[in-house]
Parts: structure tokens; sequence; C-alpha cells
């Protein structure tokens, strides 16, 4: 994709803003998967500094991290499966905040790489540590939540996870 | 970040559809949105598509029976070999009453069976055993004065959100001076909760549908078998029911004069059979298996592999099921359970012996989400703590390795190239 798109196009180059007002120099060609960021390139709004007021730098960091890896060329397959790995080897929040950033600049496989780490990451944890993670109070009375825990008791049994990340 | 994370219900589904039910069915606590969010009919869906991408995946299949009378059914989970087992969920029946259990259909994760007590009732009965719920369905108000043989049943999905359950029932009619011998076919939906007639649709009088069936491309599949004592028809086909369309369709096998089909299968996308054949030369068995390449074109049966064993040496051999992948053979001998692998043309024995009531019954397994209430049976305690490790251990497998690992993800972390995404 990034070779289709340079040889026909000068390699230009695409200016991202964080919130934080940090910018990022980062080729079209690498930048476009994010359909998002395509969108404002195809309506012309390209010649400016695109801003996205919903991604802080920390995590416009990685974003940018991901996109170059994933356009890159020279590495194949497996490369790119342990680069993903290792890119998820981070706190939960961390995630979610890529997760969230992914939503909003549409880069499909980003959002389902965070949505499975994420998954990975709560799948033996008690609704109550889910619930602090996702900043989620609950709106159940208690006699409510006790009627869904009987509906199923045998998921609330055994060694859950306690930790917060 | 103090803000609720993502009000926006498609990324949480996201994060959710890779969850195990277990998980899922704890998270249901967590708020009202969340709650009717892992009830929703198209999470479900969603949720369906990715479990039979894990089940593919790690090659999961099943073993239920029967062991003895009452001890209700009981289930056995392998990822591809006999050395892989994951979990046995079970013992889903509290009936004290003598009964029988006959399994009829396996599908996305249900199964299906009748219950007949020794009195003479018969309950059909419909089994989660990952939300390890059961529940008995109303039964056909259809009864007809005469029949040929007690009716047959099949299970199946539609491809969207309903399952249906579909019942065969012969009729003699020579009696009275009317058409002599047809069948009522009636269809039951479990989102509907109700049955209704689709009439005189069975293709043939002169065979029957046998025993259990095999869902798979929207269709439910049946051997048949023709009436006892008589020798025609000489050639008997497999026979297919569109659970969307409520139709129908035969499937002749190949050089039908020769050898019994035993068990179909999926493989490969289309249908397989394995087939039992005596051989000539010597008094050994041809196991035989069979590949239609082009699902319903009767031209493509290609014979792929065949294993020859003494009968007489071993005992009675019936095969059960083949596996996708490498269509590796699952084979009955003498009330053992062995898995076939042609490639090294090698026996591995599960360790099951199954001396129980009838045939093990072998399907592939994923866990589903389906409520197949209202009738709650909470399982017995005695199988608890074993489906439960079992249970993280199959959530693990297929997932990628974190920093947070648990015991469970360490001991099945060799397979964290099983990543499976919905694509």
């Amino acid at each position: 994709m990034a070779e289709a798109a340079s040889s026909t196009i000068e390699k230009n180059n695409l200016t991202l803003k964080s919130s934080y007002g940090d910018e990022f120099v980062l080729e079209e060609s690498i930048a476009i998967q994010s359909v998002t960021i395509k969108n404002m390139v195809e309506d012309g709004c390209s010649s400016s500094v695109i801003p996205l007021s919903k991604v802080d730098t920390g995590t416009l960091i990685k974003v940018i991290e991901y996109m170059k890896m994933h356009s890159s060329t020279s590495s194949n397959e497996e490369e790119i499966q342990n680069f993903d790995k290792e890119f998820v080897r981070i706190s939960i929040k961390t995630i979610l905040n890529i997760l969230e950033a992914a939503n909003f600049l549409d880069i499909r496989s980003l959002l389902d790489l965070c949505a499975e780490a994420v998954a990975n990451r709560i799948k033996n944890k008690t609704p109550e540590v889910v619930r602090k993670i996702f900043n989620i109070t609950s709106d159940f009375t208690p006699e409510e939540e006790a009627e869904i825990r009987n509906e199923t008791p045998w998921a609330f049994e055994g060694d859950l996870d306690h930790s917060l990340d | 970040m103090e803000k609720s994370l993502f009000t926006d219900q498609k990324i949480i589904s996201k994060i959710l559809v890779h969850l195990s039910v277990e998980a899922l069915a704890r998270f249901r606590s967590v708020c009202k949105s969340w709650c009717s969010l892992i009830d929703d009919p198209i999470f479900m869906n969603a949720h369906r598509i990715n479990m039979e991408i894990v089940s593919r995946k790690l090659k999961l299949f099943q073993i239920v029976y029967q062991l003895y009378p009452n001890e209700g059914l009981r289930s056995w989970c392998y990822a591809g070999s006999p050395s892989e087992e994951l979990i046995h969920p079970g013992f889903p029946i509290t009936n004290t009453k003598p009964c029988t259990y006959v399994l009829v259909g396996y599908c996305n994760g249900l199964i299906c069976y009748l219950t007949n007590f020794l009195h003479g009732k018969k309950e059909i009965n419909l089994w989660n055993p990952s939300m390890r719920k059961c529940r008995t369905l109303p039964d056909s108000t259809f009864s007809p004065e005469r029949q040929r043989q007690s009716p047959n049943f099949g299970f199946g999905f539609d491809g969207t959100t309903d399952h249906k359950l579909v019942k065969i029932t012969y009729i003699d009619d020579r009696l009275k001076n009317e058409k002599k011998q047809w069948s009522e076919v009636e269809v039951y939906s479990l989102k509907q909760d109700s049955w209704k007639k689709i009439g005189d649709c069975f293709p043939s009088q002169y065979y029957y549908a046998r025993g259990d069936t095999v869902f798979f491309n929207g269709c439910i599949h049946w051997l048949t078998q023709r009436e006892f004592g008589k020798i025609r028809p000489r050639r008997l086909p497999i026979l297919s029911f569109n659970v969307a369309k409520e139709v129908f369709q035969e499937f002749w096998l190949p050089n039908p004069h020769e050898r019994e089909a035993n068990c179909i299968s999926p493989l490969h996308g289309s249908l397989s059979v394995c087939a039992k054949s005596s051989s000539s030369v010597d008094n050994c068995l041809d196991i035989e298996v069979w590949l239609m390449k082009e699902y319903a074109v009767e031209e493509t049966w290609t014979k792929l592999y065949v294993t020859r064993l003494d009968e007489e040496l071993s005992g009675p051999i019936i095969p059960l099921r083949v596996l996708e992948g490498d269509a590796e053979a699952i084979v009955y001998i003498n009330k053992n359970v062995f898995l076939y692998d042609p490639k090294n043309e090698e026996f591995e024995d599960f360790g099951i012996w199954a001396n129980g009531i009838g045939v093990p019954y072998v399907t592939s397994y994923m866990e589903s989400l389906v409520w197949v209430e209202p009738v709650v049976v909470e399982p017995t305690t005695q199988a608890e703590p074993e489906v439960k490790i079992a249970n993280m251990e199959i959530e693990a497998v297929g997932k990628q390795e974190d920093t947070t690992s648990n015991k469970e993800t360490k001991e099945v972390g060799g397979k964290q190239d099983n990543n499976c995404r919905i694509l």
C-alpha cells in the first residue's frame, strides 16, 4: 500500500497535532491507515496541520509507532505478530486510551488488537474491578445485582483476579 | 481519566465479544448497559461467530455419552487430540425416575437430546453445557393414530437468530383408504417457543432417518435406514434438511452396494462420510473416509483414505466422526474410543471406557451464550470444580499471552499463535 501511494504521489507528509499541542510529521501513505485522516486528506484538509483533539501525546506516539510498523514493507507477518504482542504489553489504562484513539481515528486493525488485549486482561477479573477500570458506577440495586448473580452463580466462583491492571 | 470510558456500546461490544461465556456471565452484573448488551441477540450472534473461529482453530471437539442409567450425560472436550482434554461438563439431569437418554443433535454449543422414561413418557431437552442450563421443550400436539416407527428429530440453526427442532413422524394410514404411507413434518422454533406443521415433505416412504444428526452448512443431516426386515430400497441416501428454507434434500453415497455409512462429519466446508466395508480378500474390515468435495454435488465424492481392521480380533467397530483439518477419524472399538491419525496410520486411545448405553456422540465444541431458559436446572455440586478450572483453560487458549498471565495461560502458552479476531 505504501509503495503504491509513494510511486504515484511524491512523498507527501502530514502533520498530526495531539491534544497537548505536540506536532508529529508523518508520511501520508502511513497516516491514511486511519480512515478518519484518509477522509480528511480526500476532502483537501491535508495542507494544514491535522488537530487530533481527542488524542493525547503519549497515545499518539503509540498510534504512530503502530501505523509505521504496519505500513512497513520490509517486515514479514511473523515480525508484525511479534510486534503486536509486545505492543499491548502495557498498562490496561494505556491500552484503553489507544483503543479510544483507534476508534476515533478509525484504524480497524488497531482497534481489534486493543479490544482483544483488553478482553484478555479482564477475563478473570471481578465485576467490581472491571467497574473501576472502566469508571463505571453500577446502576443496579443490591437486589437486582444479587438476582443477576444468582442466575449464573458458577461464574463468580474460583480464583478471581482482584488487581486493577 | 475521570469520565466513564466508552459510552459507545460498539467498543464495549468489540471487547466483550472475545470473552468466554463464564466471564460474560460474570460481567452481566457490571451495570445495566453491559447486561443488556450481553443479552442482546446481535451481540450473541457476533460472539457465536467468534466462538466458531476459536473452535475451528483449536480443533475443539467433544464426546458425549451416558455412562449408566440415570447418571445423566457426560461431555468430554478435547483440543485436537486425546491428550488435550479440556473440560468435562456433565450431569445436567436431575431426574430420579429411571430413564435413558438419546442424543438428537448438536448445534452452536447446544445439545438436544431425548429422555425416555421407562414408564413410556418421552421428553425433548435442550442443554447448554457452557451456560449450565437445561430445558425441557414442549412436545408437538400432533399424535397420529398409526405410526410406522417412532419419530425422528433433528436440531439446527437458521443462520440468523433462531434454533429449530424438526420432528418427522412416519404414518401408516393403510387402514383408511387414503394415501397409504406418509410422514408428517413439524418444526419447533426456539425463538417463538412454538410448533408448526409443514406437512408431508419427507422425500421417501421407503426409508427412515437414522438416529442422531449432524448440523452444518445450514442443514441438519441424517443417515437413513430401510424398514426392518426389508431389502428394498437397495440404495440409501444421506438426508439433509435446510433449517432456514425448511426443505429436504437427498445425497446419494458413492458405490452403495458395498458399504455401510456410519457417520457424517463436516470437513473442508463440505460433507464427509466414514463407512465400513468388508474386504473380500481377507476377513478384515475397511474403514473408508469419503469426502463430497463440493457440497451437494454427488459427482465430487472422493475417497480420502482407508484403514483396515480385524473386527474378529478387536471387537465391534463403529466410526464416530471425522475431524476437521487432517481428517483424523474417531472410532469406537469394543467400547473404547480411539483417534485414528491417517498420516502416521496410528490409533491413539482416549482412555474412555465408554461402557454405557448406546454409542458415544462426537461433535465439534464451542461455547454458547444462548439462554435455553425459562426452566433452570442448577448443576449438581460435584461436577463444578472441574468445570471451573477447565473453562478458564479454554478461555486462555487462543488468546495472546500478556504480562499478567495466570497459571492457566502459561499452561497453554504454546498455543498463543491461535489468535483470533472477527474479521
